[in-house]
């Protein structure tokens, strides 16, 4: 009782043991650095970790750098940088990360200038380092603005950046790329603007549902197959005549593939919590299981009615996170009613994804079966673009 | 069982100590978080909230400044301590006015026991989120426990009767920040609702016709846990029945209902957001198959199972069936059809149409082949 | 609002500031005097015996201090429903030993406060006034509102309430000079914390003035031109021109050219600030009486100083005693006309006019009313229209007041009962027997529904009054700048339409022959002299206490 600790989700909250080795270079790397105490190992732990947001005060400062591998769609590796890092002190090249997310303290306004700054100093070397390295700020600890200010902090963090770069003094860095002419003002213009253009600004907090999306946009950055997987969702959601629908990662929350249609925060809170209370569900009852009773009848016919898991049993593949899975199993499964007429429904999809739609209560009940039957190719589908990969 | 009990339930402690934080969490759904937008409460603030229809509770919120319970214990005394079904007293963990926070509970506890002899005694020890910290084992709540014990039978014995008619003391350690609120609340209503073991024989029957491992019914509105199915809340795995210890009941965390109370009440939040209410689920996972539907007007009821051949669909048609006979027991006095678990209930004296032809099945006879 | 006279502002016996201590509960922090109010000591509080004796009885004697609070604590920091109100409550007390009622005046406040500026997240307060039950607090309930409004705003400027600071005026030094200056001077200045300071000035609180109608007849208290400026209210400005004590409100409209429900509506102002006050229409066929107080008033200097110059016109003024002796000779039943005649008043270069409204304006003088009862209906009040003098084509309707909607106009009736008929007949109505110079033409006898058409606004007058306009006049030059509105469709006024009209008439003035109506209320509404009404009442001829109509007279 004293923890109490809602469990976060179904899954293990530290890293899942991975087949790939530790430094794979298959890994996309996400390197996450940023002011002291700006919220960069709240950002992380909260979604990736599972830990409960009434512990974030408690975090200590981060002493070295610490890499977190975390696999979902795909598997990532999350590098959390301490306080006084610089560029200089990583042990493998800059060039090796895919996304750089700087992480600051919404409420130290004071402070914006230089804070931003040192990021602007950071896209520029990164660009150099990785051409195609993606940017993100994380305006962090939102949840002490109002929104208004939210907002005007916001254009203001974003103005201040887009300056900043614009007025960057290229000359000074021209040994990074000898073979521009950063005297040209029309070279460094074009520059500054394409940098401008690579960086997402995003408003977190670790206590709303901002910051898993603001991480679902990083994820999604660094899939490749995500066209492919948003085109299935898309054209399943659509056949079903459905609302909306989401691949999410379980434990993490974070959503990795949406149809995008028509999406708005209320609806993006409700599903995320709904997920997260489910696994809080679940997590009472996982371990019960039937006591092996010598009279009673037992589970022999047991799987016939589940439709949607028969299909597992098709797929043996060498190799891989679809090796770990028990073909016995069932997948989670989960339908929630909401009046006026809205139904919440859940299929697991791999050990780590599972995908939410939201749609009519009445299309649930009169297309429940043409639903789930779609839904064994979409499993399919998603699957195997994800073997593929 | 169909006249409206009305239950006066005092909610008292030191002022700070989150009677109200409580009071709103509970019955008002307001998250831990909104709760530090509440401001004082000024004297005594009444509302009345309805559970399972026929019971109600009046809640009386009471100002734990000095002022205000000075006055109580003086000028209000007969009209604040008469007639009272439950007390509720808040002590707040962190006080560093111990001594002086135990004179007040004393002379209130007197003053209660003077005027309301049989009320039952509840003592929430809240805020305990804040010293677990420091201190894990909780050793500070045991030595608030026994102090609080000391003055109750204090009071007892200086009191005429040797306590035959008293009502008990129970305390919990609380905090509204988990589920330990809900599970010291549950405790409070479960007391005050009549007919309870009848409900849980249904309970009983009804798992044990959905092949599950619990039924469990709570209240709509606050979600907290009113009765379950088989061995009584809180019985240690040694008391359970053998449908519980067949489905591996000892693996489920005690707290479970409060947990769930928690989800529930989260999730409702959310819902509000879009302007939607939460109305059930049914959910298959690992073993497990589990709905959750309302019951009654003002309850749901959770079936879990671990039977491979049970499916949800099975479990929604045998609430749906239970649903006519439990609102009808709830109703009125006179059922439809006879029924074998009221008909061999004491509390309930019913009137059922062929009830003395053994020719006349009762609905949950399962006849010659059952 | 010339004369502030401070003799009757409630003397304030104390005041306290109480708050909501997030501990201890209600509690007063500061008070004026210092043994105004019991308040629980967080001192003595905290020294609850181990004892804990159930009673609780204060230990002080109650003649030390006026007030209780306990008792009234839930009324000065009250729940939220009060919060932001006036609230005034009665409460026993005690002054040296004797009980003593007190009525409180208070403004309960709260403050929420963001991010945790507030221990509770609120901060209630209220500032209360302590005054003896028998005082009447219309004119400190201003008062009391402006400061809980400046507090407030001191408290969100500087925190002045919640966190006193060594640069703000402390609280108790503030309640002490309210003490002080608001009984003695009236009025107070203190700053409070740089930003906000508490300007308050006690007004005398004026009782709501009387109705005014158009019958009555304003009278300046004091030179109103002297006090005009060019922020006047237009109407306002108009309608003080007209006044001189001759005029009434009626014909004020008129000669204003204003609006009569505004013209009544600036009056009753002018009546509420005591510029003006109201006194009858003259009339020579008034009859007036001494009051009982003449026998006071008749020794007053400024009675006897002001009197001469008032009531004559220059020339020499006669003596006091000559004057008062006119004055005693103003009797019931006696009209003024037949004074003037038998006193020969004119002779002594007395105004007749000034001189009554002289005695009435000092309070001395009353009007006597006639009370027109009918007693037996009789013989019609009114002959039949036919004998009515017609004057076919000659429109000489005068502007009726503020019907907008009449439009019809005509005159037709008896006996010089000049009543609107769509019919053109009109009457000359000159009534007056003597000086018209010095009595009120009857041509500015107004039109007027009479009073149970209750409604002031013209629009929701009964609608068969106003189809019936009633008319007036007959003063050629009000003729000329008559209306043309007048219903020239109308013109040919049937016949029978007018017997209807004159049935309408004869059954409107039974209703008010039942002795609630005087017979100013009644020539007024229907726009005739005495002398006529006299006649139409059949009370010119009076045998037997009673007219040949059955009409009879109560003087009163």
């Amino acid at each position: 009782m004293p923890s109490a600790a809602p469990p976060t989700a179904g899954e293990p909250s530290k890293p899942r043991a991975s087949p790939l080795p530790k430094d794979d270079p298959l890994r996309e790397r996400i390197l996450v650095c940023g002011w002291r105490k700006a919220g960069k190992s709240s950002c992380i732990k909260t979604v990736f970790q599972g830990v409960p947001t009434k512990d974030v005060p408690y975090f200590g400062v981060t002493q070295k750098i610490e890499k977190i591998n975390y696999d979902t769609i795909i598997p990532l590796q999350i590098w959390d940088t301490p306080t006084n890092f610089e560029l200089d002190q990583l042990d493998v090249p800059l060039g090796s990360f895919s996304t750089i997310v700087y992480v600051m303290d919404m409420q130290q306004e004071d402070m914006y200038p230089e804070i931003i700054a040192r990021f602007v100093q950071i896209v520029v070397r990164a660009h150099f380092a990785n051409p195609n390295m993606k940017f993100a700020i994380f305006i962090h600890k939102a949840e002490a603005m109002a929104q208004d200010y939210r907002e005007d902090n916001y254009r203001q963090i974003q103005q201040t950046a887009e300056d900043e770069l614009l007025d960057f003094p290229f000359h000074t860095i021209q040994n990074l790329a000898p073979s521009l002419n950063f005297s040209d003002p029309s070279v460094t213009n074009a520059l500054a603007n394409d940098l401008v253009g690579s960086i997402r600004y995003r408003i977190t907090s670790a206590y709303e549902a901002n910051l898993r999306e603001a991480w679902s946009g990083v994820v999604q950055g660094v899939m490749e197959m995500l066209p492919s997987v948003e085109q299935l969702l898309l054209n399943f959601t659509a056949n079903c005549g459905m609302d909306n629908s989401f691949l999410f990662d379980i434990a993490s929350r974070v959503i990795v593939a949406a149809d995008n249609r028509g999406k708005n925060d209320e609806t993006l809170d409700q599903v995320t919590d709904y997920l997260s209370r489910f696994m809080q569900f679940r997590e009472l009852y996982k371990n019960l299981h039937l006591e092996v009773d010598e009279n009673g009848p037992n589970s022999a016919d047991g799987d016939e009615e589940d439709k949607e898991e028969e299909e597992e049993e098709e797929e043996y593949e060498p190799e891989g996170w679809w090796d770990e899975e028990d073909p016995e199993i069932p997948w989670m499964t989960q339908a929630t009613r909401l009046t006026p007429n809205t139904t919440l429904a859940l299929w697991q999809f791999t050990p780590h994804l599972a995908l939410v739609v939201l749609l009519r209560t009445a299309t649930w009940e009169a297309t429940r079966g043409m639903i789930e039957y779609n839904l064994t190719f979409l499993r399919q589908g998603v699957r195997r673009i994800l073997m593929e990969v | 069982m169909s006249t409206t009990a009305r239950k006066k339930v005092l909610l008292m402690g030191k002022s700070g100590s989150g009677k109200t934080s409580m009071r709103s969490v509970i019955f008002s759904n307001y998250s831990a978080r909104d709760t530090k937008r509440l401001g004082a409460t000024i004297d005594v603030e009444q509302s009345a909230v309805r559970f399972l229809g026929s019971l109600v509770l009046n809640l009386w919120d009471c100002g734990g400044q000095n002022n205000f319970v000075d006055n109580y214990l003086t000028a209000q005394k007969d009209t604040i301590f008469a007639n009272v079904a439950v007390l509720i007293y808040v002590f707040d963990i962190t006080s560093t006015e111990w001594e002086e926070d135990l004179r007040y509970f004393e002379d209130i506890l007197t003053a209660l026991r003077e005027n309301s002899a049989d009320a039952g005694v509840w003592i929430l020890v809240n805020k305990m989120d804040l010293l677990d910290k420091e201190d894990p084992k909780r050793t500070r709540y045991e030595e608030r426990r026994a102090d609080v014990i000391r003055v109750d039978e204090r009071i007892a014995q200086k009191s005429l009767g040797d306590g035959e008619d008293r009502g008990r003391l129970r305390c919990f350690p609380t905090s509204i920040w988990d589920e330990s609120l809900y599970k010291a609340w549950s405790s409070v209503i479960h007391t005050l609702i009549p007919n309870i073991g009848l409900i849980t024989s249904h309970l009983t029957y009804l798992r044990d016709v959905c092949l599950a491992v619990e039924a469990v019914v709570f209240e709509a509105e606050t979600f907290l846990v009113i009765a379950k199915s088989g061995s009584p809340l809180d019985s240690p795995p040694s008391e359970f029945d053998k449908q519980e210890n067949r489905g591996g009941a000892s693996v489920l965390d005690p707290q479970r209902f409060e947990k769930i109370s928690e989800i529930i009440k989260g999730f409702r939040k959310t819902c509000q957001r879009t302007g939607e209410q939460f109305l059930g689920f049914e959910s298959k996972f690992d073993e497990c198959t589990v709905v959750l539907e309302p019951m009654t007007r003002n309850t749901f009821i959770l079936i879990v199972s671990v039977d491979p051949r049970v499916e949800t669909a099975l479990m929604q048609y045998n609430i749906v069936n239970a649903q006519i006979h439990l609102s009808e027991f709830a109703g009125k006095i006179v059922l439809d059809r006879k029924c074998g678990l009221c008909r061999n209930n004491k509390e309930l004296r019913y009137d059922a149409p062929g009830d003395l032809d053994p020719s006349v099945r009762a609905w949950d006879d399962p006849g010659p082949y059952g | 609002m010339s004369s502030t006279d401070e003799s009757f502002l409630p003397q304030i016996v104390g005041l306290f500031y109480a708050t909501f201590d997030p501990r201890l509960g209600p509690t007063v922090l500061h008070q004026v005097p210092e043994n105004l109010i019991t308040s629980t000591s967080p001192d003595e509080n905290r020294s609850r015996s181990g004892s804990r004796s159930r009673d609780r009885s204060r230990a002080e004697s109650p003649l030390s201090t006026f007030l209780d609070f306990s008792p009234i604590s839930d009324y000065v920091i009250p729940k939220k429903s009060l919060h932001g109100k006036l609230v005034s409550l009665l409460t026993t007390g005690f002054d040296d030993g004797e009980r003593v009622e007190y009525r409180i005046m208070g403004f309960p406040s709260v403050l929420t406060g963001e991010g945790g500026r507030y221990q509770r997240n609120e901060y209630m307060w209220n500032l209360c006034f302590v005054f003896h039950a028998s005082s009447s607090l219309e004119a400190f309930e201003p008062v009391v509102r402006k400061c809980a409004r400046i507090l407030r705003s001191a408290e969100l400027d500087s925190a002045y309430l919640s966190s006193p600071n060594p640069d703000h005026t402390p609280l108790p030094a503030v309640l002490e000079q309210l003490f002080e200056d608001l009984n003695s001077y009236s009025e107070t200045s203190i700053p409070l914390d740089g930003f906000n300071s508490l300007e308050l000035k006690l007004f005398p609180f004026f009782p709501n003035p009387p109705e005014c109608e158009d019958w009555h007849v304003p009278i300046a208290l004091v030179d109103l031109n002297a006090l005009k400026d060019d922020n006047w209210d237009i109407t306002a400005a108009r309608v003080a021109e007209h006044i001189n004590g001759v005029h009434h409100v009626r014909r004020i409209a008129q000669l204003a050219d204003a609006d009569p429900a505004l013209t009544r509506e600036t009056i009753r102002h002018m009546l509420y600030y005591q510029v003006v006050m109201m006194i009858d229409i003259f009339q020579y066929s008034n009859m007036y009486t001494l009051k009982p107080n003449i026998t006071r008033l008749a020794a007053d200097e400024t009675i006897i100083n002001e009197c001469g110059a008032y009531v004559t016109r220059g020339g020499t003024t006669p003596s006091w005693p000559i004057l008062l002796r006119l004055y005693s000779k103003l009797l019931p039943g006696v009209t003024v006309a037949s004074w003037i005649e038998s006193e020969d008043v004119l002779s002594l270069g007395v105004d007749p006019r000034r001189f009554v409204s002289f005695g009435i304006i000092k309070g001395f003088l009353r009007r006597v009313h006639r009370w027109p009862i009918m007693l037996e209906k009789g013989s019609p009040l009114i002959d039949h229209p036919e004998h009515t003098k017609r004057r076919v084509g000659f429109d000489k309707s005068t502007r009726i007041g503020s019907g907008a909607t009449l439009s019809t106009k005509a005159a037709g009736g008896d006996s010089g009962f000049t009543r609107s008929i769509p019919a053109e007949s009109n009457f000359t109505l000159r009534s007056m027997s003597s000086n018209a110079s010095l009595g009120v033409s009857p041509s500015s006898i107004p039109n007027r529904t009479p009073p149970s058409a209750a409604s002031k606004s013209p629009s929701r007058r009964p609608l068969h009054f106003t189809a019936m306009p009633r008319s007036l006049y007959s003063d050629n030059t009000h003729q000329s700048n008559s209306s043309k509105k007048t219903g020239a469709t109308l013109r040919s006024g049937a016949l029978k339409m007018r017997e209807e009209q004159t049935k309408a008439i004869e059954e409107e003035l039974l209703r008010m022959l039942n002795g609630k109506h005087h017979a100013d209320e009644i020539q007024v509404t229907f726009g005739m002299s005495w002398s006529q009404l006299e006649r139409v009442l059949g009370l010119d001829d009076i045998k037997e206490g009673r007219g040949k109509k059955g009409v009879t007279l109560i003087l009163r």
